[in-house]
């Protein structure tokens, strides 16, 4: 009988447990969103922004959510949204910790407990396409600033949209530019080497790059993909080498970037290297290799130094941050500006009039903000940015310089 | 002491828990599915980590099997997830028999076993991240297609929360009554002493590999479950160390080998650490983990029985007190 | 799929799988060592060898030390750190189940993992020393300078950990409490230190590891997990606690890593790397070296 009672007594202490939690839960997050209000504000507008800011590519995900802040705060300094009536933009960050399920539960708080207007995100495809899945059944907009997967778009979904460019676009503009090199005093590119890490990012990227590598003519005589938590590519790099390309194209992150430069040097290899806007992009690139990432080509989405906008954009940016703005700050930065504008057309915070205003949105250039290298800013009819040109660099005396498209400032150098 | 007593418990705790849809929100209905997931998984867990004594960090292997045969039959195949179950069990039942005959089959134990299966899921990871017919790296979504109960999806949380009820109600009444069968008590000899069970007859490599094939099918189970209510499997979602060390961190603080335990662990933990994300995940990143972290050296050191075990402690002292003399059994749960 | 590939490519890779596998086996000593005195697998191990990295990258980095005379900060700096996780949580426990010595050490490595992300970020940091450029050209084979010294300081350790234990007493103290603590007790060993000096020990291995990896190799809060992994592989195939096999065996791994890349398409070699484990494990799982023990 004893027994009977304590256990009992435990089960419902769980459940008790269980409900306090809940509670505390509910206080604690009700708190720190009025917390966050601003002081006198009528009316505030809450964005959810879901990024890996912890985990493998915390990083990155820092990037975006500067770049988000940063817009945020410029927009809630110039009066807010003047549609309705200077409503502040606030920010509900979660963090999707890079995993698919966390970034399940994300969405579902984001809509469900803190009952956001919109959401920014996410970086990763692999946590894009479930995170996708669940805004549209909570039937709440969604603008995809950073997760590159060709298929996020291509589900018939009515709440999401896209404005950074597709992995296919890289692959795309990386062999417009193979075929361009020779005009630009390049070699004639006849044959290229891939070489790709293996998560999404790099098999994605790199059927792209088969695909439009065989639309172009070119061949491509090698296809290594490796682990990206390898401990030496040697093995790799020199069978990339064996194969001759004339350039050779990769997909990395940033450690595995590291590796191959230094093992491609030390192979005496004398190809021209073209990263997918890996690794390469992040300036610990320049910053560890030194001259080893010399001529090392990449593709970014925001250059510094391409006009004036960007440069002033990059002046601001480094003064709050410290560091250099890279594509996924920018995403982030204009992300912000496109949904503000919907809200500004919408004048309202209903999800479904927000969902029209965006597939409606329209950013002209000059008028309004655009920092991305286009002259305006609209959405398919599958809610993907209509275009959004890519810059080819070439890390030069340990600075990108800025070589296509053309005309650009900067010359190509061939080792 | 009535015998049925324990099942008429459980059964009683499941029904009232059905009515927690009248009073949580969304959010917290879906942490309530979570915690069902997880508690399921970690009960499936402690039939081989905690009444069988083995080790095995690699449930995640079993895990994503189920989950991804799902998907995959769903996707490839359009066939009902109730066919995909069947097929899982049958798959995990044969990887979980050839992993437990690899390994049991010498005298190698321990901290062998942990490291064997944890080589194991990783593996997995790799092999499913190269298989372009399972999505690659990218993982597998499927399709929402309504309510309907043919392919196992409901609308909003309600319907999983009940099928995760009746899951966490099924594992906890056929662990209660396994615990009054001959082959728990192997089991539980087998842990506490194997050369003496071996001598007294027990094949102990059998009672092994038993336990094994029973806990990784049901980890399928919990898998398929999983896979349909993400809608969502990815190589590192399923498979892995970390989602293994997940399964087992809820038995462990809940305590291992006895019935209760991983539910209260899960209930205690799984909210827990979705609040700790939501609050302080921007400010600490990592908090989450850290606490995990914490919440297991601090069991370890301070309760190595977990809560169950410290409760059974503490009951047995207060009836020690009122009179009967009892000996002192370690950890388990003397219902 | 077609298995392209060359001579070259080839002998190229069994060059750098030698190298990596010393790299291995130099990781792997630490681990075995401490499972051959205690019977403790330290989960922690790879997080321990992610202290090791950051502490020598940011000499490295910031105190401008040449990256190989970090090893007298490194190696004394793990033994203690060693010294202190073991007093601090696994010796208390020591007498409980190895279940629990498992979950506690996998503890530490959550807690050591997520503090090192709160502390310096998730930032990949590595560094670009005047060794880095150093080779040496064999034909068409080129290896690194800096893992060639990588495999000389894993084979050092190797002998230095196996003549410490057989020659010093101190080491025989270990292998006594070892083979049977209740005899050591009995004839006047001090078990519980003796379980501290090796438990340094072996942490203090990876010291020498973090200063001879950081030329060449990263830091980041997660890189104790794969390194870690590959580290119960390569004491699991050695036949754990046996040192010389866990050199053996970091070989294999090596080898099978980058033979499994010359050979395979795309990243089936980490496949490749699991089958060759899986194998052992069905022929051999008493380890490469070991005798059957039944």
């Amino acid at each position: 009988m004893k027994h009977r009672t304590s256990i009992w007594a435990v089960a419902l202490i769980a459940m008790l447990a269980m409900s306090v939690a809940a509670g505390v839960a509910a206080c604690g997050s009700s708190s720190s969103s009025s917390g966050s209000s601003g002081s006198s504000s009528v009316k505030e507008i809450k964005i959810g922004t879901l990024y890996p800011v912890s985990g493998d590519l915390a990083k990155l995900g820092d990037q975006c959510i500067s770049g988000v802040k940063m817009a945020v705060d410029e927009i809630n300094a110039a009066g807010g949204i003047k549609s309705m009536g200077g409503a502040k933009l606030v920010l509900v960050e979660a963090d999707s910790q890079g995993k698919p399920d966390v970034g399940i539960s994300e969405i579902t708080r984001l809509c469900q407990q803190d009952n956001v207007t919109a959401i920014l995100g996410t970086y990763q495809s692999s946590v894009a396409l479930p995170a996708t899945q669940t805004a549209e059944r909570f039937q709440t907009p969604m603008l995809i600033t950073t997760a590159v997967a060709d298929a996020i778009t291509q589900k018939g979904y009515k709440y999401i949209f896209r404005i950074c460019d597709l992995a296919s676009w890289y692959a795309r503009d990386q062999i417009n530019f193979c075929k361009a090199m020779e005009s630009m005093g390049g070699p004639a590119v006849k044959t290229v080497a891939l070489l790709h890490e293996d998560t999404d990012f790099g098999q994605s990227t790199s059927a792209g790059q088969l695909k439009y590598a065989a639309d172009a003519g070119i061949k491509v005589v090698a296809n290594v993909a490796y682990a990206a938590s390898s401990a030496d590519l040697t093995t790799q790099v020199s069978k990339v080498k064996a194969s001759n390309p004339d350039v050779v194209l990769t997909t990395t992150y940033l450690n595995d970037s590291i590796l191959i430069a230094q093992e491609a040097k030390t192979l005496g290899m004398k190809q021209l290297f073209f990263d997918a806007a890996g690794g390469t992009v992040d300036p610990q690139f320049i910053k560890t290799l030194g001259d080893t990432a010399e001529n090392w080509l990449t593709e970014i989405e925001f250059s510094t130094d391409a006009n004036q906008t960007s440069i002033d954009l990059n002046t601001a940016y480094k003064a709050l941050y410290g560091d250099n703005m890279t594509g996924n700050g920018m995403d982030g930065y204009q992300g912000v500006y496109v949904l503000a504008k919907a809200l500004e057309d919408a004048a309202t915070t209903d999800k479904a009039k927000l969902r029209d205003a965006m597939a409606n949105v329209k950013l002209v250039a000059g008028v309004d903000r655009v920092v991305i290298p286009t002259k305006e800013i609209t959405f398919t009819a599958d809610g993907e940015i209509t275009d959004a040109p890519l810059y080819v660099v070439q890390i030069q005396k340990g600075v990108f310089q800025t070589l296509f498209p053309l005309p650009a400032p900067g010359k190509l150098i061939v080792p | 002491m009535n015998l049925k007593m324990p099942y008429i418990r459980i059964v009683v705790i499941g029904a009232l828990i059905c009515l927690l849809p009248l009073v949580l929100s969304t959010f917290y209905m879906h942490i309530a599915v979570l915690v069902l997931i997880w508690a399921f998984l970690a009960c499936a867990w402690n039939i081989i980590g905690g009444y069988a004594g083995q080790h095995s960090l690699g449930n995640g292997l079993y895990m994503g099997i189920g989950a991804y045969t799902v998907a995959y039959l769903v996707n490839r195949f359009n066939l009902t997830p109730w066919v995909g179950l069947v097929v899982a069990i049958i798959l995990s039942a044969a990887a979980a028999a050839f992993i437990g005959w690899i390994v049991f089959r010498y005298a190698l134990k321990g901290a062998y076993f942990a490291l064997v299966t944890i080589a194991l899921t990783e593996a997995a990871v790799y092999v499913v991240s190269n298989i372009p017919a399972l999505g690659g790296a990218g993982g597998m979504q499927m399709e929402y297609r309504g309510n309907s109960l043919a392919y196992m999806q409901f609308a909003g949380q309600n319907g999983y929360f009940y099928m995760g009820v009746v899951l966490v109600v099924f594992i906890l009444l056929l662990t209660q009554w396994y615990k009054r069968k001959r082959f728990f008590y192997q089991l539980i000899a087998v842990r506490e002493n194997e050369d003496a069970a071996e001598a007294l007859g027990v094949d102990t490599v059998k009672a092994k590999i038993k336990a094994n094939v029973m806990s990784g099918v049901l980890c399928a189970v919990g898998g398929v479950f999983y896979a349909q209510y993400f809608l969502y499997v990815g190589p590192r979602s399923v498979f892995g160390e970390v989602v293994s060390v997940q399964i087992l961190i809820y038995a462990i603080v809940g305590g291992l080998g006895t019935t209760w335990g991983p539910v209260v662990g899960a209930v205690l933990l799984v909210p827990l650490s979705e609040i700790t994300r939501g609050q302080l995940g921007n400010s600490f990143p990592g908090s989450q983990l850290l606490l995990y972290g914490l919440v297991m050296v601090l069991t370890m050191m301070f309760m190595p029985f977990g809560i169950m075990g410290l409760a059974d402690r503490l009951r047995q002292r207060w009836q020690h007190r009122s009179a009967t003399p009892l000996v002192d059994s370690q950890g388990g749960e003397a219902s | 799929m077609n298995l392209n590939f060359s001579g070259a490519v080839l002998s190229q890779a069994v060059a750098s799988g030698i190298m990596l596998g010393g790299l291995f086996a130099l990781m792997s000593i630490g681990l075995t060592l401490i499972w051959g005195v205690m019977k403790i697998i330290n989960f922690a191990q790879g997080e321990f060898l992610m202290v090791a990295l950051y502490l020598a990258y940011f000499l490295v980095a910031r105190g401008h030390i040449d990256p190989y005379i970090t090893i007298i900060i490194t190696v004394p700096f793990m033994f203690f750190f060693g010294i202190g996780i073991f007093r601090a949580t696994i010796s208390p426990i020591l007498k409980d189940p190895v279940m629990n010595q498992i979950m506690l050490t996998l503890g530490v490595s959550l807690i050591l993992q997520n503090l090192a992300l709160m502390l310096f970020s998730a930032n990949v940091q590595s560094v670009n020393t005047r060794y880095s450029t150093w080779n040496i050209h064999l034909g068409s084979v080129v290896i690194s300078g800096t893992q060639l010294i990588a495999l000389v300081g894993s084979v050092l350790c190797t002998l230095g950990v196996w003549y410490f234990l057989k020659t010093t007493d101190s080491g025989r103290a270990i292998r006594a409490s070892a083979q049977n603590p209740t005899a050591a007790t009995l004839m006047g060993i001090d078990v519980p230190r003796t379980y501290l000096l090796a438990f340094g020990l072996g942490s203090a291995t990876l010291g020498l590891a973090g200063s001879l990896m950081i030329p060449f190799y990263y830091t980041s809060p997660t890189v104790g997990v794969f390194l870690g992994l590959i580290m119960f592989i390569v004491v699991v195939l050695g036949g754990m606690g046996n040192l010389l096999g866990c050199f053996v065996g970091g070989l294999v791994i090596g080898l099978a890593e980058t033979v499994g890349a010359a050979v395979f398409p795309g990243s089936l070699a980490r496949v490749f790397t699991f089958s060759i484990f899986i194998i052992f494990l069905l022929f051999r799982p008493q380890g490469v070296l070991s005798k059957r023990q039944t």
